[in-house]
């Protein structure tokens, strides 16, 4: 009897916390401003050893994405639906509109899909699979159906738990590109007045 | 049997493109051809623009609409997305010549080339530029990326949005849609199409609540058709039913009728037959003109017909056509001899309206001449009009101050018009436009970027690569002129390919670039195998290029070897400063200006002087041929009424604020010989009774062909209507003035 319950409440709370697409989106999309620290790394077989880079991140679902990178050098890229605006050490800003150049948006926009977890629009150029629960981690397995992604990469896995923590790339022949996202917050909702001011270029 | 081909050919052969009336560019093949290609695909390419609010929604209206289009059998082909396999067709392109492709701001940067290697690592570090690594094996420098993405800037204000290209402006969105017809764009049968592409347009207006504009060289080609169509129609019918009143009213029997019917049937479809035969088609403009011959080629008729009516039982068929035979013949005589000078100016339009006419007069009068004779053997039985008004009128002519004081009046009232005259040779005066598809086009134009205001620039050399070079240097001094916002766009097919020589440049470039920095670079990511530049220099090419599907939308502007040359265009939109461009031009002597419209107008300009020359001699003939006939008193006599009647008409229509053009020019040789019928009437007539004869009839003659040119000053198109109002205005006074060629003792 003792048994049976157990095995009940297994099987209860498996069915209680499977996964769906819609509750992750509902989940993802639930604070709009999220801040926090990232560490990319790229890994190229033909680079001796992986280029890593950290700094931080600020990505509002209704303005954009900010992106500080610290080491190793310092970098401002600020993107918005239409623009781009790059800013390297010790170099003046540069602004890439989107109407000029729709390709170079092209993988701007993919990335900041996959950044704030906007499934919708990931669905028209991937297939994807989700295992795990909120609870604990979920991995969310994207394959690309066409060209040009399914010409560049085999596969992107998105993985997190209440928020995104890890976005990995790989590539066709091997290469892959993984951000580890740390230290996030969510509590403070609004853009302060100087991150807004970022927005507006 | 000619007739019994032509019907059973499914169409007539009806001609609606207005070059086809306008004589060939003489001087320069090259630009002739060049003009004729990009004229083809210009005329073929249609425009759609969807506009709404939301993105999604214009999306899912263009998919409707794209299947509904496809359905309709209009188009051969249809663009409403970017296709990944088109933005691939770039790359797989260029990729095998990238050491010898830079961008302008690449080959600017290279020149120092240490700059490059932090480029590239910023580059690699950036999440958002997607650097893989498959791309930066074959591209270490990252070079081949700056150029495609150079190649694809256009002035549009477009950005992709699922493939499908859309533009925000002033808080409205576009969606772009373009299609190639399956066919000329004065094609009828597609034409006809038209009103099927209408009603999906508005279906998906509704349905979507979106609104549908479009452009494109068919709508304007079927309007011009419709017009010409329902002009033709207005004055065909409105002059065939005003002769017949006038016919019953006067005549008040069938013969009459049958008879008339007969003349105008005969000269109508012989002048068709004729004019298809010579020239292989009528042009549906000389069929508007066509139409206002069943005004003129009346006449004959009804100077027999008064005969026949006046004589009653005195009746002899054979003698009254020996009475008025000399007048009818004069008159044919001088009616062809105005209707000669159009045939004389190389303009196939005029050529054909000309022998339409001519063949069709003469038909109608062989008729009269042989026909009337023998089908009205039998006497009028319907009494004699009385007409009061036109003998009180003829009376008035006795009073030697009406003589003199009318034509002087009318010429010193015809002096003080002509003070208004004012000329105009622009080639639109023969298009009819209407305001909707103008408002269309030009909404579509600057949305599009596509530009107003564009100009087209030939360019020659003697070979390919002479003729690239060429184009480059041309480029870049337009270039500059568009940094001065002097234009808007240069669009030149060097952009694509560039030269063997630039190529050249921009390989040792590139391979100094690898010699300096690779070692570097090859530190900094640190490699696990060192970068080698292993690129051997072989030249992309003009075919290369034109074997691409990437050529699809401006390879039309090569045009390769032609004449012994080879010729490219280059195309300048939204020209701001045009004198600067003309200045420029001229000083280069491979380049030209391809300006059809222009160098229309000048013909025009250059006609219109040719046809002054010509109407003073032609007055000078017939003034020879009058005093031959009549001696001089008699003839000068005759010909004053036609003469002032041309200079009042002119000053009319000088004063209604209608721009002088070759075509009014032309409308006063027809005053002249159409005109000198009704004096020539009089002067033949020998007594006071006949004179009164001729007068009705006369009076019936100009009815009538006041009626037709009424109509024609009707149309829409400038030139026909200006053409009308001419020649309506100078028959009325001709009209007016004939009777001062009447015997003065005949009046009594």
């Amino acid at each position: 009897m003792h048994k049976a319950v157990c095995c009940f409440l297994f099987f209860c709370s498996f069915s209680l916390s499977a996964l769906t697409l819609e509750q992750l989106q509902q989940q993802l999309t639930t604070q709009k401003v999220i801040r926090g620290d990232f560490k990319q790394s790229k890994n190229l077989q033909m680079f001796n050893q992986p280029l890593v880079s950290d700094g931080s991140f600020l990505l509002s679902h209704q303005e954009g994405l900010i992106w500080t990178q610290k080491n190793p050098f310092p970098v401002s890229l600020v993107l918005t639906k239409d623009k781009l605006r790059q800013q390297f050490s010790g170099q003046s800003a540069e602004i890439v509109e989107a109407s000029d150049n729709p390709m170079v948006f092209y993988f701007s926009h993919l990335f900041l899909s996959l950044f704030k977890g906007d499934l919708a629009s990931l669905e028209n150029q991937f297939s994807m699979t989700l295992t795990g629960d909120l609870q604990n981690t979920w991995i969310l397995h994207l394959t690309p159906k066409a060209a040009p992604l399914n010409k560049v990469f085999k596969e992107i896995d998105i993985k997190g738990s209440i928020q995104i923590e890890e976005l990995l790339l790989v590539e066709l022949n091997g290469d892959s590109s993984v951000i580890e996202f740390s230290h996030i917050d969510q509590a403070q909702s609004n853009l302060t007045l100087q991150e807004k001011n970022a927005f507006e270029f | 049997m000619f007739v019994q081909q032509t019907l059973l050919q499914k169409k007539l052969p009806i001609e609606t493109n207005i070059l086809a009336l306008l004589p060939k560019n003489q001087q320069d093949d090259v630009a002739q051809y060049a003009f004729e290609k990009i004229a083809d695909n210009i005329n073929n390419r249609v425009i759609f623009l969807i506009k709404g609010k939301d993105k999604d929604n214009l999306i899912k209206a263009a998919e409707h609409f794209t299947k509904s289009m496809a359905s309709i059998g209009l188009f051969a082909d249809i663009e409403s997305t970017i296709s990944v396999g088109q933005q691939e067709s770039w790359s797989s392109l260029y990729f095998p010549y990238r050491a010898q492709l830079l961008s302008e701001a690449d080959k600017e940067n290279l020149k120092t080339p240490e700059t490059r290697v932090n480029h590239v690592i910023q580059q690699i570090y950036n999440p958002f530029s997607g650097v893989s690594g498959g791309e930066l094996r074959s591209d270490p420098f990252l070079l081949f990326r700056d150029y495609l993405s150079s190649r694809n800037t256009s002035n549009s204000h477009f950005s992709l949005h699922k493939s499908y290209l859309i533009s925000e402006v002033e808080n409205n969105l576009y969606l772009l849609i373009q299609a190639d017809i399956a066919g000329g764009a004065f094609d009828r049968e597609l034409q006809n199409l038209l009103p099927v592409l209408q009603g999906v347009e508005t279906r998906v207006e509704e349905r979507f609540h979106v609104k549908l504009l479009h452009t494109g060289s068919l709508f304007y080609a079927a309007y011009g058709t419709e017009s010409a169509k329902g002009e033709i129609s207005t004055i065909g019918i409105g002059s065939l039913i005003g002769i017949l009143f006038l016919l019953l009213m006067v005549y008040r029997s069938i013969l009459p009728l049958a008879l008339a019917l007969l003349s105008i049937g005969c000269g109508l479809l012989v002048a068709f037959v004729v004019t298809v035969l010579v020239f292989g088609e009528i042009h549906i403009f000389s069929l508007v003109f066509g139409a206002s011959l069943i005004g003129i080629s009346i006449d004959y008729a009804f100077h027999y017909l008064t005969e026949r009516l006046v004589h009653q039982d005195n009746w002899d068929s054979d003698f009254a056509l020996k009475e008025i035979f000399n007048a009818i013949t004069l008159g044919l005589v001088t009616s062809l001899i105005g209707y000669l000078g159009l045939l004389i100016a190389p303009f196939p339009g005029l050529q054909q309206l000309s022998l339409f006419s001519i063949v069709g007069l003469f038909s109608a009068y062989l008729t009269v001449v042989m026909c009337y004779p023998v089908l009205s053997q039998t006497p009028s039985t319907v009494k004699q009009p009385n007409i009061v008004i036109l003998d009180a009128w003829l009376r008035l002519w006795r009073c030697n101050r009406l003589r003199v004081a009318l034509p002087g009046g009318l010429i010193l009232f015809a002096l003080i018009g002509l003070t208004q005259i004012n000329f105009d040779d622009d080639i639109r005066q023969l298009q009819a436009m209407p305001d909707s598809l103008k408002e269309q086009e030009y909404t579509i134009k600057n949305i599009t970027g596509v530009g107003n205001n564009q100009q087209l620039l030939l360019v020659k050399a003697n070979s390919e690569e002479a003729l690239l070079q060429r184009l480059e240097q041309l480029s870049m001094q337009f270039n500059d002129w568009k940094k001065d916002g002097f234009i808007g766009n240069v669009q030149s097919i060097s952009q694509f390919v560039p030269s063997i020589a630039t190529q050249q440049e921009n390989y040792k470039q590139v391979k100094f670039l690898y010699q300096q920095q690779a070692d570097y670079l090859s530190n900094r990511l640190n490699l696990v195998e060192p970068i080698i530049f292993d690129q051997t220099f072989n030249p992309l090419l003009i075919k290369d290029y034109l074997n691409s599907s990437v050529s699809e939308s401006l390879g039309f502007l090569w045009f390769g070897k032609v004449v012994g040359q080879t010729a490219s265009v280059i195309a300048l939109s939204d020209v701001n400063n045009p004198e600067l461009i003309k200045g420029y031009i001229s000083a280069q002597s491979d380049v030209t200006r391809l300006d059809k419209a222009a160098e229309i107008s000048a013909i025009f300009a250059h006609y219109r002087h040719f046809i002054s020359e010509m109407l003073l001699v032609t007055y000078v003939m017939i003034g020879l041929l009058l005093v031959w006939r009549y001696g001089v008193k008699l003839g000068f006599l005759v010909i004053i009424p036609p003469f002032v009647a041309g200079l009042a008409a002119l000053a009319i229509t000088s004063v209604l604020a209608i721009p002088i053009t070759i075509f009014n020019l032309l409308a006063l040789l027809l005053v002249l010989g159409i005109g000198i019928d009704y004096t020539l009437f009089f002067a033949e007539q020998k007594n006071r009774e006949k004179s009164r004869n001729t007068f009705l009839a006369i009076t019936l003659s100009a009815i009538t062909t006041v009626l037709s040119f009424g109509l024609l000053a009707l149309s829409e198109t400038q030139a026909i209507h200006g053409f009308g109002v001419t020649v309506l205005t100078g028959i009325i006074i001709a009209w007016l003035l004939a009777p001062l060629a009447m015997k003065k003792q005949d009046v009594e």
